[in-house]
């Protein structure tokens, strides 16, 4: 006979829901396992430091837990609470004092005269990116999201690491697909741009 | 599309042009005609080649980003705070 647990890790999030509001609250730790790693990442990843994350990761599960009989089922959990989310993340930064410098602007990503002279006898994209990922690296990653402004590092976190399309980091974020894609193109430009001077010896990793 | 086809438009194309479509072009939101144009400019192109090429490894490594872990201290006050939620709930009905 499985556990009652096992069983929970069966259904589909709304499934969940749909029991949360039949009465059943305990389903919310189900809820809060398939979630909890991805939203503290996120947090940590947006707010910079550990106690502004932990803050963001319980003013989230709180206010999705007293809102869960709100929630209606055609909308998608996922995005729902990644909303909820989002607006706590903001919050957490009007708090903060931490401002990113001015990011580069669009000419100065684009492939300039002097990158062109020695991009292609850079050979950082040949090699393998298991190799590449390694500690330092993860550390000029992190650093490179923090100094994006804050705009742009959330659409980047959104679709490029939890995965979500265009148009749900829309619905999260309050804005148009057309500005989702150009907020994605610019912080990935500006990811490259830092790690391809980097790899040329001229960032230091503070990791 | 025919390569005579793909050729004439890679050959209209700037580097800046491309630069501009880099994204759509990584997540396959492209027509294939503007697909094959962009890896017809490249092959004549190597600097576009290479930067299209970062930028991928770029897009990569940021997708494989582990996950940060969850401190334990975390994870039980959070279960704290969601208990004291669930206490309020059940006394209020």
């Amino acid at each position: 006979m499985q556990g009652k647990g096992a069983m929970l890790d069966k259904l589909q999030d709304n499934e969940l829901v749909t029991r949360f509001q039949q009465g059943q609250h305990d389903v919310f730790e189900e809820l809060v396992s398939r979630y909890v790693g991805r939203l503290y990442s996120m947090g940590l990843r947006m707010c910079g430091n550990t106690d502004d994350a932990q803050d963001m990761l319980q003013e989230t599960f709180v206010a999705a837990f007293k809102g869960m009989d709100a929630f209606r089922a055609e909308a998608k959990f996922s995005v729902w609470l990644f909303q909820i989310a989002k607006h706590a993340c903001m919050r957490m930064r009007r708090k903060s004092k931490f401002s990113p410098r001015e990011i580069f602007s669009l000419d100065e990503l684009a492939l300039g005269e002097d990158e062109r002279k020695t991009l292609s006898v850079v050979d950082w994209h040949r090699t393998p990116i298991d190799e590449l990922l390694n500690k330092e690296l993860q550390g000029v990653l992190d650093e490179t999201i923090h100094l994006l402004p804050s705009d742009l590092r959330m659409v980047l976190l959104l679709r490029d690491v939890e995965g979500f399309s265009a148009e749900e980091t829309g619905k999260i974020i309050g804005a148009s697909v057309s500005a989702v894609k150009s907020r994605l193109h610019r912080a990935r430009l500006f990811a490259r741009k830092h790690l391809h001077l980097y790899c040329q010896g001229e960032v230091r990793s503070h990791a | 599309m025919p390569d005579s086809k793909a050729k004439s438009i890679a050959s209209k194309m700037t580097c800046k042009e491309i630069f501009a479509f880099l994204s759509e072009y990584v997540d396959g939101e492209l027509s294939e005609e503007l697909c094959e144009a962009i890896q017809t400019h490249n092959g004549n192109c190597p600097p576009c080649q290479a930067f299209v090429d970062t930028f991928i490894t770029t897009i990569e490594l940021v997708k494989k980003q582990p996950a940060k872990p969850l401190p334990p201290a975390v994870k039980d006050e959070l279960n704290a705070a969601l208990n004291r939620c669930r206490e309020a709930l059940d006394q209020a009905r």
